[in-house]
């Protein structure tokens, strides 16, 4: 019996140990974060701060406007989490309930939206918020994600999981088809409302490319963007770079820790048998 | 019993969805491919028509098959690491103790940290001279490396990061594949004495097949449009060895102003994607083990 509980001691040891490894460079980019810049640039590196700076996280805001850009990444971000819910939701909801001529092949063209990389819509994209005078603003930064195939057939696989017996007892005390909706379908949905979210924050918080060709000002780039001007302005001032990377890291990290428990159960969802 | 449905009511639950998708991604699909026809450079109110001539360029364009060429290698540094170490990490927490639960938000972290994010930290963990990577080979009395900046191992350099923030995200699809074969094969199998490698060969693994595929699909498909990583750890260089598909697409279309001919490659890269799909499906899909 003893040599067992030492054996999985051990394994938990060994495990954490591991875990310590693959998470290693965000560890790396926190304490360099914090680091002055004369100690990054000794032999053999430091592990630890000698001297803990935590200045170098104010100072990032003298280097750029970062607190604009952050700004900028959390109201896109926001807009397009709510967008993606409120127009998601009735779309799913009717695919999932409701019966309608031409309901699958609109189904399948939701799909298929899926299927287009977002390279292919580049340029045209650009040329037409060109044409709109929508260049270097919040609406060209959001209004084209506010609807997501993957959102939709997420939404919709969720729903179609809820028993119908709820929305008939529903029905018999007098609830409209919108009343059902909101009151029944979606209290029912969090968990999957949730994980869209996520899944759409990330996305959101995450993108490069697109920011980067539709933004010209300073003042409308968004955090990632503001990144890559940070390393050209700065030079290769490591720990102020890490601790930007530190403050655009964190919201990401902190929804995951948040969501993590309902990722698994919606992953087994989606339709990942094949 | 159901509720009243109105006809009009499915076209009012869809339409904000159904326009949004034929605006900004439908539409601009068809102008590309429209657009791919002609010698437009995305300034001039007038353009050719050239009919397929882009697409006849691009098989005789050295950069644009150089970087499909370094495309199909970062596919084949990055996505068999990637799945190998998503099945071994799903094995090795698929029990539930509480070490199991660090090592998985452990190994699924890194997915949530954004590509531009990863990118600085790496080059900056990959540095010549100050970086911890090669103070780890300095350590284990091996020399220092200038990962980045040489041109044979400039596309690792962007690999490692990819995988290490690829496959935690496949390893959950993959635990999600091993909760769901049914205990009982293990059972039947370990009561006729088979042993833990036998069963995790002729079990586990084949009844994986699904969730691998999937992983399969979506890594090749990422892969074709890495773009991030390149533009932040070496700008496609040196020597052109990390230009890859898309960054190519964007200095044709963003920095020459060939915009006529870089929607052609966008026309042929979304074309290799849906022939690499539809292909897995055929072949691969037929071949794995559905319950």
């Amino acid at each position: 019996m003893k040599s067992t509980v030492v054996l999985r001691t051990v394994s938990n040891v060994l495990k954490v140990f591991l875990a310590l490894v693959v998470v290693f460079p965000i560890l790396w980019m926190i304490v360099t974060a914090l680091k002055p810049s004369t100690e990054v640039v000794t032999w053999p590196p430091t592990f630890l701060p000698r001297h803990w700076h935590w200045g170098n996280l104010a100072e990032v805001e003298r280097a750029g406007p970062f607190l604009r850009w952050y700004f900028n990444s959390v109201l896109i971000a926001a807009i397009t989490v709510a967008g993606n819910l409120v127009f998601g939701v009735p779309a799913a909801f009717a695919f999932a309930r409701l019966k309608f001529r031409g309901r699958n092949l609109l189904f399948l063209v939701v799909l298929g939206s899926l299927m287009i990389p977002g390279e292919v819509l580049l340029i045209p994209l650009f040329v037409f918020l060109n044409k709109l005078g929508w260049v270097d603003t919040y609406q060209a930064l959001t209004v084209p994600f506010l609807a997501n195939g993957f959102v939709i057939f997420l939404l919709r696989q969720f729903f179609e999981t809820i028993p119908r017996e709820l929305e008939e007892a529903a029905v018999i005390d007098g609830c409209g088809l919108l009343r059902i909706m909101w009151h029944v379908v979606v209290p029912l949905s969090r968990p999957a409302l949730a994980v869209s979210a996520f899944f759409v924050f990330i996305g959101s918080w995450n993108s490069y490319l697109y920011p980067l060709i539709v933004t010209r000002s300073e003042s409308m780039r968004t955090v990632t963007v503001g990144l890559s001007l940070f390393k050209s302005e700065s030079g290769t001032n490591w720990p102020l770079l890490m601790s930007a990377a530190t403050l655009i890291a964190l919201p990401a990290m902190i929804a995951f820790l948040l969501i993590e428990r309902h990722l698994k159960d919606t992953m087994a969802l989606s339709g990942v048998r094949g | 019993m159901t509720a009243r449905v109105y006809r009009w009511m499915p076209l009012l639950f869809l339409a904000p969805s159904l326009i949004l998708l034929g605006l900004f991604v439908f539409y601009p699909t068809v102008n590309a491919a429209w657009t791919s026809l002609t010698n437009w450079n995305g300034i001039s109110p007038s353009s050719d028509f050239t009919g397929l001539r882009n697409y006849l360029d691009l098989f005789t364009d050295g950069d644009f098959l150089r970087s499909l060429r370094n495309t199909c290698l970062y596919v084949v540094l990055t996505l068999p690491t990637s799945l190998v170490l998503a099945i071994g990490a799903a094995l090795l927490i698929q029990r539930g103790s509480a070490g199991s639960t660090v090592l998985r938000l452990a190994f699924t972290v890194p997915f949530v940290v954004s590509i531009p994010v990863v990118s600085v930290v790496w080059v900056w963990i990959l540095d010549p001279n100050f970086g911890i990577l090669n103070y780890g080979l300095h350590l284990v009395g091996l020399g220092r490396q200038d990962w980045l900046g040489n041109p044979s191992t400039s596309m690792l350099g962007i690999a490692i990061p990819s995988v290490w923030r690829q496959f935690g995200y496949f390893m959950l699809i993959v635990l999600a594949g091993i909760k769901g074969i049914d205990p009982s094969y293990h059972e039947a199998a370990a009561l006729d004495g088979a042993s833990y490698w036998r069963r995790l060969r002729r079990i586990t693994l084949p009844l994986l097949g699904p969730q691998l595929f999937f992983c399969l699909v979506l890594g090749v498909i990422d892969s074709f449009q890495v773009f991030s990583q390149v533009d932040l750890m070496t700008g496609g260089g040196p020597l052109n060895s990390t230009n890859v598909v898309v960054y190519e697409l964007y200095k044709q279309g963003f920095s020459y102003f060939h915009v006529g001919y870089a929607c052609a490659m966008a026309v042929v890269l979304m074309l290799v994607l849906g022939a690499l799909t539809y292909v897995q499906q055929r072949w691969v899909g037929s071949k794995v083990f559905y319950q």
